[in-house]
């Protein structure tokens, strides 16, 4: 699969993760993506922002302005009930599927 | 170097973001913002310049035409979530329909260039939707039939001399046999065509389309029957069915079937079912349909002959079957039983399948059972089609940049008030799109009034009603939309350029006028005049040069009655030939085979005894004529002697060649050819003769060698000469000797000339679509001119008026403000020129004999243009010259 691809299959799901330890913006979600792989994956802003408000539209996430002391204002975004419950069902797809490619992956047991 | 400032970078990013990101909003545009100065902050603490940081931050958001298109979605998404997309969907429509008022209000206020514009376009689509529907004529013949694309027509490939000869005839036993042994045929027919004369008391139908056909005619094609029963209408050998029209003419209102009819004047047969008009679009054209039972009873033998192609034979394939595969199997079986003699001659012979789908438009077998189409002519108006569009199109594209200078005020406001390049693109296309949806409307009007006479033209009977709607449709909307697009983008694009703040502060921009493109655009449009024009005189040129060149007889005064299938003429046209010969003022009279300009001759085998002695074997086209068809036509003899007037003398075995046919046969000199032997069918004998060589056929052709034989029983045409001026007179008094003889056949003379000059019917057409073609395209170039003069000479008037005030003469600012379009129409004379010789000439050389083109045909063609251009501008350049300066400089 190519990079695009693989971005656009995955995006909502990585996001609504990481929303779901914590409230975030954009900006820190692309860097901690960035940070978890080692710099493997790097998305950038144009293709993150129209998923955000993608999720806000479907109310799986839901946004707020806010100025933390001695930075700069920023849009924050933080998971919904109704996101938390499609999460849930997009880690029990992603579980089949990693469990799938583990079996596939792992060594062949000797037949002898 | 300056110091890097980022908040003036980010005001300008922000801008850019503001014109390439129509679907963003306020706040979105916020975060953005707050994520590029992160990252900017970002780069800066890793220790990088403010400038690269501020680069870096800023490809942060990755491709902007990826984010555009996903805010879009993002867009439509919302609108439809939060139920305001109607009104989403309304505003749209009002800005839209603002646009149209826009395009109207413009419209008014320039009433000639908006006049000019839409009655060029509209002759221009008139043009294209006639060209357009002619294409969709031609090019959908036969899809009528319920299964046209499974029905094939079975054609004949056949060697002689190595020449291949494509028929699309077929033997008469090939198809009951290809029947029972070649798989995947589900169904078939043969039919073949004859001429009879249909009478019904004193009604007579002289027709040359008679169809004879299996009884599985009607399973295989779909003609539906207005009356009778299709299943069993062909069942009886005598049982017919008339077309609708012959119906008509031969009963009136009265129901045939039932009834009967005279045919030939000998056989009686019964009306069994009449057809529903025979659709426009089929290659087969009928007036009566009998059955090949009652064929067999007349000329059994061609229905047993594996050598001679009477048949036109059609099969459907079962669904999904191979034509390529099935054609291979009959060949098989046409080879297995083909006589031994053409196996011989031809090793290779074999059939095709032809899809009856393209046998219209694609088939150029010979012997073909109807009219076919020409696809040459048909890319050649399609061609022109296209360029008439093109000079149209130009026409709008120059006035709308030429009126961009007057509109540079409007366009500079609306920008000021915010309105972006989009916008402003999007409502010029508006305009265009309103300008030709206009000139369509008017488009289709003119095509409904000239679509008729267009067709008489073309020789195709059309009008707006014989198409069908869809294709219509499509072929409108098709138009509207590349059309509007290809005239409004340029000018959209230009216009929506003009920057608003010189415009504004009074300085004009230079560059919006475009003057070079509009020099080239004229130049384009002329040479198109030009050729088109040229093309009319060349091709004029070259029927009049086929009219007056020497065939090799005298043809002026020359008469041909046709006199075949007459039992009364036929059976002693010698009795004919003296009667006429007795009125006064018919000088000589002949009988032959045929005339020229006719059918072709057919070829016959013969054997000659060559120069050096041998054996010759090789075939001839056959002129069977009598002893007076050199006389009459005057053909001089060049060796040896005519056919002794008192031919008994020489009967059949006396022989005359062409000069061609002497040489082909390997001869020098004419004489050397007089008293050789031959041997054909069906007694050999002598060359006694040989004829100075002449044109029996098309100017297309080279002179072919021709062999003439007395064969007495072969006579079916008359021709008599009399002396030019008196034919008006001669005519009444021969149709009365006709009926005096009792003619089963009406009086069918005709004066030899039309004959002959009827073989370039083709050519004909093909000079007046190409005036009519000239015409229309010079008329919309020369609409496009005028209004660009009347306009620039609006711009220039203030210099006019300072030239007249410094005591120019009119007549010397005639010249100065005329001076251009001649030249321009000088250089399109000299881009057409060349363009026209090379076209010309080729078509030219379809002909064995034809004209050149000369320089007079340029030179005309030249004025012609020059002089339109000239006469247009004429009016409006005097009236310039003319003006008051007084009142042209207090204006301003």
């Amino acid at each position: 699969m190519d990079k695009r691809s693989m971005t656009a299959a995955t995006v909502e799901t990585i996001v609504l993760s990481i929303l779901a330890r914590q409230p975030s913006y954009g900006y820190d979600i692309i860097r901690q993506v960035s940070e978890m792989t080692g710099g493997a994956i790097e998305w950038a802003a144009g293709s993150l922002y129209p998923v955000l408000h993608r999720l806000e539209l479907d109310a799986r996430v839901e946004s707020y302005w806010m100025q933390p002391e001695g930075e700069r204002k920023r849009k924050y975004y933080r998971i919904t009930e109704h996101g938390l419950a499609a999460l849930e069902r997009e880690k029990q797809n992603w579980s089949t599927v990693q469990n799938l490619f583990d079996q596939l992956w792992s060594p062949l047991p000797s037949t002898r | 170097m300056h110091q890097f400032d980022l908040d003036r970078a980010i005001a300008s990013w922000r801008q850019f973001i503001l014109s390439r990101q129509p679907y963003m909003d306020d706040t979105q545009r916020d975060e953005l913002e707050a994520h590029v100065r992160d990252a900017f902050d970002d780069n800066v603490a890793t220790g990088m310049e403010p400038r690269s940081a501020w680069e870096k931050a800023r490809g942060s958001i990755g491709e902007y035409g990826r984010m555009e298109s996903a805010y879009h979605q993002n867009f439509w998404r919302h609108k439809a979530k939060d139920g305001s997309l109607n009104g989403e969907l309304r505003n749209r429509m009002s800005i839209v329909w603002n646009y149209f008022l826009l395009a109207f209000r413009s419209a008014k206020k320039r009433p000639l260039p908006t006049f000019l514009n839409v009655s060029g376009l509209s002759i221009g689509l008139a043009a294209c939707l006639i060209i357009g529907i002619f294409v969709w004529h031609q090019s959908t013949f036969d899809r009528f039939h319920a299964e046209s694309e499974r029905i094939y027509r079975i054609g004949t490939d056949y060697r002689i001399d190595g020449d291949v000869i494509q028929s699309a005839a077929t033997v008469g036993p090939l198809l009951p046999v290809v029947m029972e042994s070649v798989a995947g045929i589900e169904k078939a027919v043969r039919v073949s065509m004859r001429d009879a004369e249909l009478q019904r008391n004193e009604r007579r139908l002289e027709s040359n389309q008679v169809l004879f056909a299996d009884s599985a005619f009607f399973d295989v094609f779909t003609f539906p029957l207005a009356r009778g029963n299709a299943a069993t209408a062909l069942a009886d050998p005598l049982g017919v069915v008339l077309s609708h029209e012959s119906a008509r003419f031969l009963f009136g209102t009265e129901d045939p079937v039932g009834q009967t009819i005279l045919v030939d004047n000998t056989i009686e047969v019964r009306i069994t079912g009449v057809l529903e008009p025979i659709p426009q679009r089929s290659h087969v054209q009928f007036d009566m349909l009998a059955s090949t039972a009652a064929l067999q009873m007349m000329e059994s033998w061609i229905f047993e002959n594996w050598f001679s192609f009477y048949f036109y034979s059609y099969v459907t394939l079962t669904p999904n079957t191979d034509a390529v595969e099935v054609a291979g199997a009959i060949t098989q079986v046409a080879r297995d039983r083909a006589h031994p003699e053409l196996i011989r001659r031809d090793p290779g012979y074999s059939l095709a399948l032809e899809p009856l789908e393209s046998v219209y438009l694609a088939s150029t077998r010979l012997d073909q059972p109807g009219v076919t189409g020409n696809p040459g002519l048909l890319r050649i108006m399609v061609g022109i089609g296209l360029l008439i569009l093109f000079i149209a199109t130009v026409n709008y594209v120059n006035m709308a940049t030429a009126l961009s200078l007057g509109r540079s005020r409007e366009i500079g406001i609306r920008k000021v008030v915010g309105a972006d390049r989009g916008q402003l693109s999007r409502q010029f296309l508006t305009e265009s799109f309103l300008t030709v949806s206009v000139a369509l409307g008017a488009g289709l009007l003119i095509a409904s009034i000239t679509l008729p006479k267009i067709g008489d033209v073309i020789g195709v009977n059309l009008t707006l009603g014989s198409i069908e709607p869809r294709v219509l449709v499509f072929l409108c909307l098709g138009l509207i939309l590349v059309t509007a697009l290809i005239a409004g983008w340029y000018p959209a694009r230009m216009m929506s350029r003009i920057p608003a703040a010189p415009v504004l502060s009074g300085s004009l921009p230079g560059g919006v006028s475009k003057g070079q493109f509009r020099r080239l655009a004229v130049v384009l449009q002329f040479s198109i005049s030009f050729i088109l024009i040229a093309a009319t005189l060349i091709v004029d040129k070259q029927l009049g040069f086929i009219q007056t060149y020497d065939n090799g007889y005298r043809e002026d005064g020359l008469i041909a009655l046709d006199l075949s299938g007459d039992q009364q003429l036929g059976s002693n046209p010698e009795r004919v030939r003296s009667e006429m010969l007795a009125i006064p003022g018919i000088r000589a009279a002949t009988l032959s085979s045929a005339v020229p300009g006719d059918q072709p001759l057919g070829d016959w085998n013969m054997r000659f005894e060559s120069p050096g002695g041998d054996q010759v074997n090789t075939s001839f086209p056959h002129l069977l004529v009598d002893q007076h068809f050199l006389d009459t036509y005057e053909i001089p003899i060049v060796a040896g002697r005519s056919f002794r007037q008192d031919i008994g003398a020489d009967d059949t075995r006396a022989l005359i060649l062409n000069e061609t046919a002497v040489k082909e046969l390997g001869f020098e000199n004419p004489e050397d050819a007089i008293g050789i032997r031959y041997d054909a069918f069906p007694d050999g004998g002598e060359v006694i003769g040989v004829a100075a060589d002449f044109h029996f056929t098309s100017l297309r052709n080279n002179v072919g060698g021709i062999a003439m034989r007395y064969m007495a029983d072969r006579f079916g045409m008359l021709t008599v000469r009399a002396e030019s001026a008196q034919l008006a007179s001669l005519l009444p008094r021969m149709e009365s000797v006709w009926n005096d003889l009792r003619a089963d056949k009406v009086f069918n003379a005709e004066l030899m000339d039309e004959v002959v000059m009827q073989q370039y019917e083709q050519d004909r057409r093909f000079a007046r679509f190409f005036s009519v073609s000239a015409l229309v395209a010079i008329v919309i170039a020369l609409m496009g001119l005028f209004g660009q003069i009347s306009y620039s000479l609006r711009q220039r008037s203030k210099e006019i008026g300072i030239r007249r005030v410094l005591g120019a003469e009119t007549s010397g600012l005639t010249f100065l403000l005329s001076r251009e379009v001649v030249i321009l129409t000088l250089m399109a004379a000299v881009v057409g020129a060349p363009l026209t010789w090379l076209a010309m000439s080729k078509w030219l050389d379809q002909f064995a004999v034809h004209t050149v083109v000369g320089p007079m045909e340029l030179v005309i063609a030249t004025l012609v243009t020059m002089g339109v251009a000239f006469l247009t501008i004429l009016g409006s350049t005097l009236r310039a010259a003319h003006l008051n300066p007084v009142d042209v400089l207090r204006r301003d």
